[in-house]
């Protein structure tokens, strides 16, 4: 078999792409429900609601979504240069660590500095911690040509490890009863929910301000261009004189920032310490995110709160139905899969030999 | 400290905890090289390996061989590879997105079958696993069971086949040289595709020995099903003890237990954080330290 690009370059099939690919992923995940023994319009229809039927439910959905836009534009941002990041959960953990140092540590009063202060500087210094982390497989890359998807891959489980030796040494909390997790963090510095009684923080706000960041550096700066420029094509963009590789470079610091952002926001706006599961693989996930929003800053947003809906609204239909929740991480990786697919056979159609 | 390093690498039964620990890195990475050679990165061997494992597993579980299991294992690898293949080989898909989306959702459908299958076990299901081969009379290896030799086998095989023959020279040629394959009228597509399925199959046996010889059960989820159970006995007074040697104990839940039950792993043992782990044996002293860990049986 054959690809073959399309003569004419029509949008609408561009358009219809991820139609196909939730239809696909609706149909096959149709096959496990029944297979579960469960009415698939049912299981649907309560999936729908335990994500988005109610106060509650919205609360929860844009709790989970939070971390998953932040990690997702992580990812979108180094993916559009080309700079493929697999370490958004290494390095949200290292936030989350410079975070509770920063917050936590003597209860943040360790600095003498006060709240207004200490609330910027502790999501710099998670900001900076992902970057720097990230740095490290730039550098590797740009210096030695290092294949980043195997070192940032592998940071991942060195930042975890990192995570469990300060969780048993300086930052472990003594208050804990032996749990493994850090010093709390200063109440002060802890983001207030943003309706009554419900969890959904104000890192929401947060999150959805740095997509909107993102979106105008991607399309109104040069920055912004030459990110696209040099992940379009590299060669290219080294012939009209970019710096390839500090463009790189600059990506990666932003990409550890937004990712280490996720890891403060996280934990002054959820957790207030860091455990060693305080993220259930929000980095890969956020992978799949960047991935099934076309890498696009803004799609980030949304796809985020429905894959979000997706987990949330699994568990009640679990409890309902008795479906395994299980059901929800299969529908996110055949949704990757299928939106994969079917976004290349709408530029390439094939042509059997 | 030097000395103690020196008599830890002179003990046998730690150089039989490295062949234990290293026969399903052998047996992936084996995968893993085959696939790396034909040109194209298998980021879903962490996937593909639960699969095997759970497969495998089900498999004898439900009165089949255990060397069934191994070649069920194995076909569900080569499954999965063949997945991988039609994404990256035919539709010419980025391979590291291709391999975590693969990694999701085999991890994802084993669990979701398991749960299915085994809707609320609290302790998972166990099989007789493989027997160690005493009858080899081999100081370390006799403590292994039968697929830790079947990995020593196939690295020369393996390396036989990728430097001596026909096939491994096109395999290679696939990785390096795309171009030369077709030049020489065969089809790259073709090699790739049975490079990624043979490699993936490997990663299944893989994981079918994390379930059939290194444990007796599987039960990659079942930490997380648990935690809720074990938070409101945590809480309890009897909980206490294990509090105290929680990082020692839920971290490494793959630790041998060496409380004399059947089971191979710590977090397998009935008698969970009472007996398994040293420091919260009722019989031991609460302190943990490296001088007052017990010995590996075996």
């Amino acid at each position: 078999m054959q690809l073959v690009p399309y003569a004419d370059s029509s949008r609408w099939r561009l358009v219809l792409a991820p139609v196909w690919a939730l239809a696909a992923t609706l149909v096959l995940s149709a096959l496990l429900i029944a297979w579960a023994h469960a009415p698939v319009g049912r299981a649907y229809a309560l999936l729908l609601q335990g994500a988005f039927g109610s106060r509650f439910a919205w609360s929860e959905t844009l709790t989970r979504a939070t971390p998953l836009i932040l990690t997702g534009l992580a990812v979108a941002v180094a993916f559009r240069a080309r700079l493929f990041n697999i370490g958004a959960e290494g390095q949200l953990y290292a936030g989350a660590l410079a975070a509770v140092a920063v917050g936590g540590l003597h209860g943040g009063t360790g600095w003498n500095l006060p709240v207004v202060i200490l609330f910027p500087a502790m999501l710099a210094a998670a900001a900076l911690a992902g970057a720097l982390l990230l740095l490290v497989p730039a550098l590797l890359k740009t210096r030695f040509g290092v294949d980043e998807v195997v070192t940032t891959l592998l940071l991942n489980f060195i930042a975890l490890l990192l995570v469990s030796l300060l969780l048993d040494g300086p930052l472990k909390d003594p208050g804990a009863m032996g749990w493994p997790q850090s010093v709390a963090l200063n109440p002060a510095l802890e983001m207030a929910p943003l309706l009554a009684k419900l969890r959904v923080s104000s890192g929401l706000l947060v999150a959805v301000a740095v997509a909107l960041v993102v979106y105008v550096l991607n399309q109104h700066t040069v920055l912004g261009f030459e990110m696209r420029a040099v992940g379009a094509n590299a060669v290219a963009a080294r012939f009209a004189g970019m710096p390839v590789g500090r463009v790189v470079l600059k990506t990666a610091l932003l990409s550890g920032a937004i990712a280490g952002l996720a890891g403060a926001v996280e934990v002054a706006g959820r957790t207030t310490y860091v455990t060693l599961d305080m993220s259930p693989g929000y980095g890969y996930t956020g992978i799949v995110i960047a991935v099934l929003a076309g890498l696009h800053p803004l799609g980030v947003v949304a796809v985020a709160i429905f894959i979000a809906g997706i987990l949330i609204g699994a568990d009640g239909m679990s409890r309902t139905l008795g479906v395994p929740t299980y059901l929800a991480d299969v529908m996110v990786a055949i949704a990757l899969l299928a939106m994969l697919t079917s976004t290349m056979l709408a530029r390439y159609r094939i042509r059997w030999r | 400290m030097i000395h103690d390093l020196f008599t830890i690498f002179a003990a046998q039964s730690f150089w039989i905890a490295v062949l234990r620990i290293g026969t399903p890195l052998i047996l992936g990475t084996l995968g893993v090289l085959l696939c790396e050679r034909c040109g194209v990165l298998n980021l879903g061997i962490e996937g593909i390996m639960v699969a095997g494992a759970y497969t495998g597993w089900l498999a004898v579980y439900h009165g089949a061989n255990l060397w069934v299991g191994v070649l069920v294992g194995a076909a569900t690898g080569a499954a999965f590879g063949l997945l991988h293949a039609l994404l990256t080989v035919g539709l010419a898909l980025a391979q590291h997105v291709v391999g975590l989306g693969i990694t999701l959702l085999a991890t994802s459908l084993a669990s979701f079958s398991y749960r299915l299958h085994f809707p609320r076990v609290t302790t998972p299901p166990t099989i007789q696993p493989f027997a160690e081969m005493h009858w080899l009379h081999i100081p370390v290896l006799s403590a292994q069971t039968p697929l830790t030799l079947l990995a020593l086998v196939l690295v020369p095989l393996v390396g036989y086949g990728l430097y001596r023959t026909p096939a491994g020279l096109a395999l290679r040629m696939a990785g390096e040289n795309p171009a030369v394959v077709e030049a020489q009228g065969l089809s790259v597509y073709a090699v790739r595709t049975l490079a990624l399925a043979a490699g993936s199959a490997l990663m299944g046996v893989a994981g079918a020995y994390l379930t059939l010889s290194e444990f007796n059960a599987f039960f990659s989820t079942w930490s997380m099903d648990a935690a809720g159970s074990a938070w409101r006995w945590w809480s309890s007074p009897r909980g206490g003890r294990a509090r105290r040697c929680w990082g020692h104990c839920s971290s490494r839940p793959l630790m041998p237990c060496n409380c004399g039950c059947s089971n191979r792993a710590a977090a397998l043992c009935p008698t969970r954080f009472s007996s398994c782990c040293p420091m919260c044996s009722p019989s031991s002293p609460l302190s943990w330290s490296p001088a007052a860990r017990p010995t590996r049986r075996r």
